[in-house]
């Protein structure tokens, strides 16, 4: 085998000699090689093998023991190159092992407070999740949706008829385009053998100019232009025919109208107008060109069916176009407007706006609630800053009893930094674990928050990347604030100090955590507070007498009757109803209490000057509704089906209208009449007058109402006596089928309908309630675990007292007491401020209940019993310990 | 000739030199030794070992810097060049030396000015 040398080979395992010594850097190396081969070059030249030259080059610039010293020599100690296992990422890894197995054990030794732990921040961070879902979404209402958005009005500071939407259109330059839309009671849409009631609107050809849809098949250009065309919503088209195109097909409303379709569009979830289907305005001249053509006159200003939308044009002043059409009503129909007494403004709400932040609400769609969006959004702050309280305060409080480890691990070369990053690497991994599983208990928890809110997220509504990085976010603050601690302080501590154990160190940061969990109690206290006084103050609501008897009246809903129908045979109806024994009373009615009858209707009483204001709440009814509802007379007779005139001309009112009519007493009040300039309607002379009654929830004060006989109207109320409710429903059922076969029976219970206006607080007292409790016991797991650890620290403490002779009731008193004292501070400070609160929550109500003292009282011995239930738990173990173990702890 | 310079003054004197030589133009390592070699006609022979640290701790004071460079023939060499600290350190050390060198003058001189006392 010969041998032949290779220069490159040489130089490059000369060089991997070098460099195995950490001395050289890189630059030294190349530098060092460089000079190398100019000698070997030099040599070459001289006329040397290349070997040759290589041996006496290497040998003059000398092996790694001949350059090392020299080098070092300079070097040493003047930290150029500090090579440093630390920066390998290998070394890295291994202490990342290190670190995460050291967590685990610890975890696992104390498996209660580590539960406790992660648990509470997980169960805080998952109802704070749902809480940011809740308010993320209400607060993506209509945004993103239209390329116009920002330049769309709704007009009218409530419905206010087209005229206004035409005017704009031709008159004001600013205004791009109007759009027109009118809301219709539902109809009965009928496809083959299929019967659904769906919203529906009307709708003028230029809503798709204004509003950008998505269209599944059909197109936005004429899809509104003809009579007796509609364009479905994408949900409904599907019910109707699957998966079939549904443009170019027939469809039959309110039993005979035939409709074509000539669109299918998405309806998005976070817009305020929803629709099953939007008929075309034309249909609505169609069904009565008299009616459509009078909106456009004087009648159709005062029309309140019809809604505006307009697109400005870009770059207008809105402030200064409101100012400008503010006074367009007065200008234009002043003289009306005066007539009824009147002053009339016109407003403009902003597109984006009208889902929150409307005082007249949606009109199209559901409303969202402002108050609402920001009491849940601060409910979900509190229940994440409570839950990371308790979390930072139970691992700083964990973290001061490693004191021993600290010690242990510095007198073997642990640094300052090392520990740091070990303690920071803890509490991450904590908080990870909180991460994860709060994901989870949000997934499960989500189909009861839906039923609590009143919404239908799905899971992808939850997994959106905004709330992975919004965890993120929360996770790294958590481990931060929480690994801060120990991470600064207790890495600091002398080891030798740190070896004699924790009950020689400071207990540092004592007050700060004591003030964390004040801060915890706090929260909680208030919430407390807040979710007793609305509780009472439904109760009271529910309670107090209405004037009227909700109870034993059974209401059916006639109203998907058609009138002409119900007209002709409502009699009979009601006839054959009384045929059971058990029915008292029937009437018809417009609406029933608990539901809105014709507000504000402007009907002057005589005498009463006609410059001023007098509305009042017009329900139109039947006959017997005084017995079938039990309003009590307080003077004259009620309707009376025998005198003829009552039909037309007779109405009642109640004391509160009498008040507001100025007349001195309910007698006076007999017959006087009442007239309406404007429509004629309602007017009559008052026969009778009724005991105020509450027509709407105690949430509002009773108004001036008045009756009038309408026979015909689409509920009918029936009174049954009592213990006979079963059969007599079914009755009714039976005698509903023989009149109205074919069309759907619908009922309700009157008190509990009637209840319903009570379900918005009733909502959000449970609400209230879930999430009071949930704050108090996370800040009880935190009590919990702070007393086990002050108790813990104090063992020996304990063990000498009972030594010297203290009972255990003694020590359980003095251990409560300590951790007992910042609570009851914390309830004063949550009753001043639930009490601000609640008093601001119960003020909107017009009837409401006193927050007593005794409420307070009660929330704080709530708070403190539980405070304390907690804190005993602990020190009575503690307390009930043997002296002697206690002594020889540690 | 086969006399050699001691340890200690070839140490005492690396500092100017290197600086003098760098003074005069940019250089790098081997051209440096081959420069001492052939200006002391062979007297001096620097290590590369002492070398390389001694530039080193030049361009740590400051006084020197290095680069790399390829020249447009060769492979690619780390020069160094003086910096105006360098300069300044070179005066001071000229000044040293030349009051050496003015003594010995002096005192090897054929009228010697020293007069020494018994």
């Amino acid at each position: 085998m010969s041998y032949t040398f290779k220069l490159d080979v040489a130089i490059a395992s000369w060089r991997q000699s070098l460099k195995l010594n950490r001395s050289f850097s890189d630059d030294d190396l190349d530098e060092l090689e460089n000079h190398l081969r100019d000698a070997v070059e030099t040599g070459i030249e001289e006329g040397l093998g290349e070997e040759e030259a290589y041996r006496k080059a290497q040998s003059r610039l000398g092996d790694f023991t001949e350059l090392e010293p020299e080098y070092k020599k300079v070097r040493f100690g003047m930290g150029r190159i500090k090579t440093s296992v630390k920066t390998d990422w290998r070394w890295f890894w291994a202490m990342a092992k290190n670190y995460s197995l050291t967590s685990f054990r610890y975890m696992r030794k104390h498996p209660v407070f580590s539960s406790i732990n992660i648990g509470g921040l997980a169960v805080g961070l998952a109802g704070c999740l749902l809480m940011v879902l809740f308010v993320r979404q209400e607060l993506s209402f209509d945004k993103g949706l239209h390329e116009k958005e920002d330049r769309i009005y709704r007009l009218g500071s409530s419905t206010v008829g087209w005229p206004y939407g035409k005017i704009l259109e031709a008159e004001y330059p600013e205004v791009e385009r109007v759009t027109y839309m009118r809301s219709y009671p539902t109809f009965p849409i009928k496809h083959q053998d299929q019967t659904l009631y769906e919203t529906l609107f009307y709708a003028d050809n230029a809503f798709f100019d204004v509003f950008d849809y998505d269209f599944v098949s059909g197109s936005p250009q004429s899809a509104l232009e003809t009579a007796y065309s509609i364009v479905l919503s994408s949900e409904l088209s599907e019910r109707l025919f699957g998966t079939q195109d549904a443009a170019g097909r027939q469809i039959v409303l309110r039993d005979s109208l035939q409709f074509s379709v000539t669109g299918v569009v998405n309806v998005p979830r976070n817009s305020h107008i929803q629709f099953g289907g939007l008929m075309s305005l034309e249909t609505f001249r169609a069904f009565d060109s008299e009616r459509f053509d009078a909106g456009m006159t004087s009648q159709g200003w005062l029309d309140v069916n019809m809604i505006n939308y307009l697109v400005l044009n870009e770059g207008v002043d809105v402030a200064a176009f409101k100012e400008k059409v503010r006074t367009l009503p007065m200008e234009q129909v002043g003289e009306l407007m005066k007539q009824y007494g009147i002053e009339y403004e016109l407003g403009l709400e902003k597109y984006g706006d009208i889902y929150l932040k409307s005082d007249q609400g949606n009109l199209l769609g559901p409303s969202g609630s402002l108050g609402n969006v920001y009491l849940l959004g601060a409910v979900g702050l509190f229940l994440l800053l409570i839950a990371c309280v308790n979390f930072i305060n139970l691992t700083t409080a964990r973290a001061s009893t490693r004191a021993r480890e600290i010690g242990l691990r510095k007198a073997i070369g642990a640094d300052r930094k090392t520990l740091a990053v070990q303690f920071l690497f803890d509490s991450a991994l904590a908080a990870f674990g909180a991460t994860v599983l709060s994901m989870g208990i949000a997934r499960l928890a989500l189909p009861l928050f839906n039923s609590l809110v009143q919404r239908s997220y799905t899971t992808q509504d939850l997994w959106s990347l905004e709330m992975f990085g919004m965890l993120m976010a929360i996770f790294a603050c958590v481990t931060l604030v929480s690994g801060a601690y120990p991470a600064l302080l207790l890495s600091g501590y002398h080891p030798v100090e740190a070896m004699k154990g924790p009950s020689t160190t400071k207990s540092g940061g004592g007050w700060l955590r004591k003030g964390l969990v004040g801060f915890q109690f706090t929260t909680s206290g208030v919430l407390i507070v807040v979710t007793l006084v609305a509780y009472t103050q439904i109760r009271y609501m529910q309670s107090r007498p209405l004037g009227f008897d909700a109870e034993q009246v059974v209401v059916v809903d006639a109203r998907k009757v058609p009138g002409a129908e119900r007209n002709a045979r409502y009699e009979a109806f009601e006839q054959s109803i009384k045929e059971n024994a058990a029915v008292s009373n029937v009437s018809s009615m417009w609406t029933v209490p608990g539901r809105s009858g014709w507000r504000g209707q402007l009907s002057f009483p005589e005498g009463y000057p006609n410059d001023g204001s007098y509305g009042l709440e017009f329900l139109a009814v039947g006959w017997d509704v005084v017995p079938t509802l039990g309003i009590n007379m307080v003077a004259g007779r009620a309707f009376d089906r025998q005198i003829g005139q009552d039909a037309s001309t007779a109405v009642l009112i109640n004391e509160e209208a009498v008040k507001a009519a100025g007349w001195a007493s309910s007698e006076e009040a007999i017959g006087k009449r009442f007239t309406s300039p404007g429509s004629g309607k309602p007017e009559g002379v008052v026969i009778g007058v009724f005991e105020n009654y509450h027509h709407h929830g105690l949430q509002e004060s009773i108004e001036p109402m008045m009756m009038g006989i309408s026979p015909s109207n689409g509920l009918f109320a029936i009174r049954v006596e009592s213990a006979q409710m079963a059969g007599v429903v079914s009755h009714i059922a039976g005698v509903w089928d023989q009149f109205f076969p074919g069309i759907t029976y619908e009922t309700f219970f009157l008190d509990d309908d009637f209840a319903l206006q009570y379900e918005e607080e009733q909502r959000l007292t449970r609400v209230l309630s879930i999430f009071a409790i949930l704050t108090i016991l996370i800040a009880c797991l935190g009590l919990s675990g702070l007393t086990a650890f002050a108790t813990a620290q104090r063992t020996k403490e304990i063990g000498i007292r009972k030594t010297m002779g203290a009972s255990s009731r003694q020590v359980v008193m003095l251990l409560s007491g300590d951790s007992m004292r910042p609570i009851f501070v914390s309830f004063i400070i949550a009753s001043a401020i639930g009490y601000f609160i609640s008093y601001k929550w119960v003020e909107r109500f017009a009837y409401r209940t006193d927050i007593g003292i005794e409420l307070l009282v009660m929330a704080g011995v709530i708070m403190m019993l539980i405070a304390f239930l907690t804190v005993s738990f602990q020190s009575v173990r503690a307390a009930m310990a043997d002296p002697v173990k206690s002594i020889r702890y540690q | 000739m086969n006399h050699s310079i001691s340890k200690e003054l070839a140490g005492a004197s690396t500092r100017p030199i290197l600086l003098s030589i760098l003074a005069r133009s940019d250089s790098y390592g081997y051209a440096i030794i081959q420069n001492v070699a052939e200006l002391s006609d062979g007297v001096m022979d620097w290590k590369e070992g002492m070398l390389y640290p001694v530039l080193h701790r030049l361009e740590d004071e400051k006084l020197i810097e290095s680069f790399w460079k390829t020249p447009e023939s060769g492979r690619k060499r780390k020069y160094y060049r003086i910096l105006p600290a360098g300069l300044q350190a070179l005066e001071a050390e000229k000044q040293s030396w030349f009051s050496v060198n003015a003594m010995f003058i002096r005192l090897w001189g054929p009228e010697a000015q020293l007069t020494l006392s018994v």
